[in-house]
Protein backbone atom coordinates (compact mmCIF):
# COMPACT_ATOMS: atom_id res chain seq x y z
CA UNK A 1 0.00 0.00 0.00
CA UNK A 2 1.38 3.36 -1.13
CA UNK A 3 1.43 6.16 1.16
CA UNK A 4 0.89 8.50 -2.17
CA UNK A 5 -2.82 9.52 -2.03
CA UNK A 6 -4.75 9.03 -4.96
CA UNK A 7 -5.57 12.47 -5.39
CA UNK A 8 -1.80 13.46 -6.14
CA UNK A 9 -1.39 9.99 -8.28
CA UNK A 10 -4.75 10.90 -10.93
CA UNK A 11 -3.33 14.44 -11.16
CA UNK A 12 0.63 14.05 -12.45
CA UNK A 13 -0.11 15.31 -15.78
CA UNK A 14 -0.45 18.93 -14.06
CA UNK A 15 1.44 18.65 -11.19
CA UNK A 16 4.10 21.42 -11.26
CA UNK A 17 6.97 22.40 -8.80
CA UNK A 18 4.33 24.78 -6.70
CA UNK A 19 1.94 22.03 -5.97
CA UNK A 20 4.61 19.61 -5.33
CA UNK A 21 6.41 22.13 -2.76
CA UNK A 22 2.98 21.59 -1.29
CA UNK A 23 2.61 18.12 -0.33
CA UNK A 24 4.10 16.66 2.74
CA UNK A 25 5.76 14.01 1.19
CA UNK A 26 9.16 14.31 -1.20
CA UNK A 27 8.03 14.31 -4.44
CA UNK A 28 10.78 13.80 -7.89
CA UNK A 29 10.00 13.98 -11.79
CA UNK A 30 12.56 12.74 -13.36
CA UNK A 31 12.85 11.90 -17.23
CA UNK A 32 13.51 8.18 -18.64
CA UNK A 33 17.15 8.41 -17.94
CA UNK A 34 16.82 9.78 -14.33
CA UNK A 35 17.02 14.10 -14.67
CA UNK A 36 15.58 15.25 -12.45
CA UNK A 37 12.52 17.78 -13.55
CA UNK A 38 11.28 18.67 -10.47
CA UNK A 39 12.01 18.41 -6.41
CA UNK A 40 9.88 19.17 -4.37
CA UNK A 41 10.75 21.16 -1.07
CA UNK A 42 9.80 18.43 1.82
CA UNK A 43 12.67 16.37 -0.84
CA UNK A 44 15.15 19.23 -0.94
CA UNK A 45 14.97 19.75 2.87
CA UNK A 46 15.06 16.09 3.58
CA UNK A 47 18.34 15.41 1.87
CA UNK A 48 20.12 18.71 2.47
CA UNK A 49 20.02 19.35 -1.46
CA UNK A 50 18.79 23.28 -2.64
CA UNK A 51 16.19 22.82 -5.20
CA UNK A 52 17.87 24.70 -7.71
CA UNK A 53 20.91 22.29 -7.67
CA UNK A 54 19.22 19.57 -8.16
CA UNK A 55 16.83 20.01 -10.97
CA UNK A 56 18.30 18.69 -14.27
CA UNK A 57 20.78 16.52 -12.48
CA UNK A 58 20.26 12.80 -12.19
CA UNK A 59 18.69 12.31 -9.45
CA UNK A 60 20.42 8.28 -9.09
CA UNK A 61 23.78 8.96 -9.95
CA UNK A 62 24.15 12.51 -8.85
CA UNK A 63 21.93 13.82 -6.23
CA UNK A 64 21.39 10.27 -4.39
CA UNK A 65 24.41 8.31 -5.30
CA UNK A 66 22.68 5.80 -2.97
CA UNK A 67 20.22 4.38 -5.24
CA UNK A 68 22.35 3.78 -7.62
CA UNK A 69 22.07 -0.18 -7.78
CA UNK A 70 20.13 -2.96 -8.85
CA UNK A 71 17.67 -2.12 -5.59
CA UNK A 72 16.28 1.17 -7.07
CA UNK A 73 17.98 2.52 -10.34
CA UNK A 74 17.70 -0.71 -11.80
CA UNK A 75 14.24 -1.46 -10.94
CA UNK A 76 13.15 2.08 -12.30
CA UNK A 77 15.48 1.22 -15.31
CA UNK A 78 13.41 -1.88 -16.46
CA UNK A 79 9.73 -0.06 -15.27
CA UNK A 80 10.39 2.73 -17.50
CA UNK A 81 11.70 0.41 -20.48
CA UNK A 82 8.65 -1.27 -19.90
CA UNK A 83 6.40 1.48 -19.43
CA UNK A 84 5.02 0.02 -16.08
CA UNK A 85 7.08 0.67 -12.80
CA UNK A 86 4.66 0.84 -9.59
CA UNK A 87 7.17 0.16 -6.92
CA UNK A 88 7.50 0.69 -3.68
CA UNK A 89 11.39 -0.53 -1.74
CA UNK A 90 12.15 0.38 1.50
CA UNK A 91 15.84 2.11 1.73
CA UNK A 92 17.91 4.01 4.35
CA UNK A 93 19.92 7.07 2.61
CA UNK A 94 23.17 7.94 4.49
CA UNK A 95 25.18 9.58 1.93
CA UNK A 96 25.98 13.11 3.19
CA UNK A 97 22.98 13.47 5.68
CA UNK A 98 21.99 11.59 9.08
CA UNK A 99 21.21 8.23 8.26
CA UNK A 100 16.87 8.27 7.21
CA UNK A 101 14.76 5.46 7.17
CA UNK A 102 12.57 6.12 3.86
CA UNK A 103 9.98 4.07 1.60
CA UNK A 104 10.71 4.67 -1.81
CA UNK A 105 7.85 4.57 -4.30
CA UNK A 106 9.03 4.29 -8.13
CA UNK A 107 6.06 5.12 -10.71
CA UNK A 108 5.20 6.05 -14.25
CA UNK A 109 2.11 7.31 -15.38
CA UNK A 110 1.01 5.69 -18.22
CA UNK A 111 -0.92 8.75 -19.02
CA UNK A 112 1.60 11.39 -19.03
CA UNK A 113 4.15 9.44 -19.81
CA UNK A 114 6.42 10.51 -16.74
CA UNK A 115 8.35 9.33 -14.39
CA UNK A 116 8.01 10.30 -10.32
CA UNK A 117 10.14 9.26 -7.58
CA UNK A 118 7.94 9.18 -4.14
CA UNK A 119 9.53 9.83 -0.78
CA UNK A 120 8.26 9.78 3.02
CA UNK A 121 10.23 8.96 6.15
CA UNK A 122 9.68 5.89 7.60
CA UNK A 123 10.36 4.31 11.40
CA UNK A 124 13.16 1.91 11.50
CA UNK B 1 46.37 28.10 2.64
CA UNK B 2 48.11 25.45 1.84
CA UNK B 3 46.72 21.96 0.75
CA UNK B 4 47.84 20.89 3.98
CA UNK B 5 46.72 23.22 5.60
CA UNK B 6 43.14 23.02 4.29
CA UNK B 7 43.94 19.30 4.63
CA UNK B 8 44.67 20.23 9.24
CA UNK B 9 41.59 22.28 9.47
CA UNK B 10 38.69 19.98 7.50
CA UNK B 11 39.93 16.76 9.72
CA UNK B 12 40.84 18.87 12.89
CA UNK B 13 40.39 16.82 16.19
CA UNK B 14 37.90 19.22 16.94
CA UNK B 15 35.10 18.39 14.21
CA UNK B 16 35.79 14.59 14.01
CA UNK B 17 34.58 14.91 17.81
CA UNK B 18 31.71 16.88 16.84
CA UNK B 19 31.17 14.30 14.03
CA UNK B 20 31.14 11.58 16.01
CA UNK B 21 28.78 13.06 18.91
CA UNK B 22 26.38 14.03 15.98
CA UNK B 23 26.35 10.44 14.65
CA UNK B 24 26.66 8.24 17.75
CA UNK B 25 23.53 10.27 18.63
CA UNK B 26 21.65 9.83 15.74
CA UNK B 27 21.92 5.80 15.39
CA UNK B 28 21.99 5.83 19.24
CA UNK B 29 25.21 4.18 19.44
CA UNK B 30 26.02 2.59 22.71
CA UNK B 31 29.45 3.98 24.40
CA UNK B 32 31.41 1.02 23.04
CA UNK B 33 30.46 1.37 19.72
CA UNK B 34 30.94 4.95 20.01
CA UNK B 35 34.53 4.31 21.12
CA UNK B 36 35.37 1.93 18.07
CA UNK B 37 33.88 4.29 16.07
CA UNK B 38 35.91 7.13 16.90
CA UNK B 39 39.00 5.06 17.00
CA UNK B 40 38.12 3.91 13.18
CA UNK B 41 37.14 7.43 12.11
CA UNK B 42 40.23 9.07 13.57
CA UNK B 43 42.51 6.80 12.15
CA UNK B 44 41.04 7.64 8.47
CA UNK B 45 41.36 11.36 9.47
CA UNK B 46 44.71 10.98 10.67
CA UNK B 47 45.90 8.81 8.08
CA UNK B 48 45.25 11.84 5.67
CA UNK B 49 47.22 14.72 7.82
CA UNK B 50 50.45 12.17 7.94
CA UNK B 51 49.72 11.83 4.40
CA UNK B 52 49.88 15.43 4.05
CA UNK B 53 52.11 16.28 6.17
CA UNK B 54 54.88 13.58 4.82
CA UNK B 55 54.48 14.57 0.98
CA UNK B 56 54.09 18.38 1.45
CA UNK B 57 57.60 18.14 2.67
CA UNK B 58 58.70 17.35 -0.89
CA UNK B 59 55.97 18.33 -2.76
CA UNK B 60 56.55 22.43 -2.77
CA UNK B 61 53.55 22.84 -5.45
CA UNK B 62 51.36 20.38 -4.45
CA UNK B 63 50.92 17.99 -7.34
CA UNK B 64 51.81 14.71 -5.43
CA UNK B 65 49.16 15.68 -2.41
CA UNK B 66 46.61 16.79 -4.37
CA UNK B 67 46.84 13.33 -6.51
CA UNK B 68 47.25 11.19 -3.24
CA UNK B 69 43.97 13.40 -1.66
CA UNK B 70 42.20 12.07 -5.10
CA UNK B 71 43.29 8.34 -4.34
CA UNK B 72 41.98 8.95 -0.52
CA UNK B 73 38.24 10.35 -2.28
CA UNK B 74 37.97 7.18 -4.25
CA UNK B 75 39.14 4.88 -1.13
CA UNK B 76 36.38 6.67 1.16
CA UNK B 77 34.08 6.63 -1.57
CA UNK B 78 33.79 3.27 -1.96
CA UNK B 79 33.80 2.06 1.71
CA UNK B 80 30.80 4.45 1.79
CA UNK B 81 29.36 2.06 -0.97
CA UNK B 82 30.07 -0.89 0.34
CA UNK B 83 28.60 -0.08 3.20
CA UNK B 84 26.22 1.57 1.50
CA UNK B 85 25.06 -1.67 -0.07
CA UNK B 86 25.08 -3.86 3.11
CA UNK B 87 22.44 -1.40 4.51
CA UNK B 88 19.84 -0.86 1.66
CA UNK B 89 20.38 -5.10 0.62
CA UNK B 90 19.35 -5.95 4.42
CA UNK B 91 16.48 -3.50 4.46
CA UNK B 92 15.11 -5.06 1.38
CA UNK B 93 14.84 -8.10 3.38
CA UNK B 94 13.25 -6.51 6.44
CA UNK B 95 16.45 -6.86 8.29
CA UNK B 96 17.97 -4.08 10.44
CA UNK B 97 21.84 -3.61 10.56
CA UNK B 98 23.95 -2.91 13.65
CA UNK B 99 23.72 0.73 14.36
CA UNK B 100 27.56 0.49 13.98
CA UNK B 101 27.30 -0.15 10.05
CA UNK B 102 24.80 2.95 9.78
CA UNK B 103 27.37 5.19 12.09
CA UNK B 104 30.98 4.29 9.76
CA UNK B 105 28.44 4.86 6.25
CA UNK B 106 27.35 8.02 7.21
CA UNK B 107 30.69 8.98 9.08
CA UNK B 108 32.60 7.80 6.16
CA UNK B 109 30.51 9.53 3.89
CA UNK B 110 31.09 12.92 5.78
CA UNK B 111 34.88 12.10 5.56
CA UNK B 112 33.92 12.26 1.69
CA UNK B 113 32.55 15.57 1.98
CA UNK B 114 35.43 17.20 3.91
CA UNK B 115 37.89 15.94 1.23
CA UNK B 116 35.71 17.89 -1.64
CA UNK B 117 36.18 20.82 0.30
CA UNK B 118 39.48 21.03 -0.70
CA UNK B 119 38.76 19.50 -4.17
CA UNK B 120 37.85 22.07 -6.80
CA UNK B 121 34.47 21.97 -7.97
CA UNK B 122 34.86 20.72 -11.66
CA UNK B 123 37.27 18.41 -10.03
CA UNK B 124 34.45 17.04 -7.80
CA UNK B 125 32.17 16.83 -11.12
CA UNK B 126 34.91 15.16 -12.84
CA UNK B 127 35.08 12.57 -9.82
CA UNK B 128 31.52 11.84 -9.81
CA UNK B 129 31.34 10.79 -12.94
CA UNK B 130 34.18 8.41 -13.24
CA UNK B 131 32.14 6.90 -10.76
CA UNK B 132 29.19 6.74 -12.53
CA UNK B 133 31.46 5.10 -15.58
CA UNK B 134 33.08 2.51 -13.31
CA UNK B 135 29.48 1.63 -11.76
CA UNK B 136 28.54 0.99 -15.10
CA UNK B 137 31.98 -1.13 -15.87
CA UNK B 138 30.47 -3.28 -13.01
CA UNK B 139 27.24 -3.38 -14.15
CA UNK B 140 28.14 -4.34 -17.88
CA UNK B 141 30.86 -7.13 -16.28
CA UNK B 142 27.81 -8.46 -14.00
CA UNK B 143 25.25 -8.78 -16.90
CA UNK B 144 27.66 -10.69 -19.42
CA UNK B 145 29.20 -12.65 -16.59
CA UNK B 146 24.89 -13.43 -15.86
CA UNK B 147 24.05 -14.18 -19.68
CA UNK B 148 27.15 -16.81 -20.06
CA UNK B 149 25.65 -18.47 -17.00
CA UNK B 150 28.96 -17.55 -15.07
Amino acid sequence: MSFVPASIKTRLASLDQDSADREPFGIVKVDDSGTIEIYNRWEAEMAGVEQDRAVGKNFFTQIAPCTNNRLVFGKFRKGVEAGELDETVNYTFTYKMKPTNVVLHLFHDRGSKSNWVFVQKRAA
Amino acid sequence: MSLRGELHRVASLRRLGDLIDEVAEAVELGPEDTATLFSEVARKANGILELATTIAEIDEDEISLYSSIIGVWFELRYEWDRNNQLINFSAVQGRQVEPLVLARATSTARLVAWLEEVIEAADRERLAGAVERFKALADELAEARAEIGG
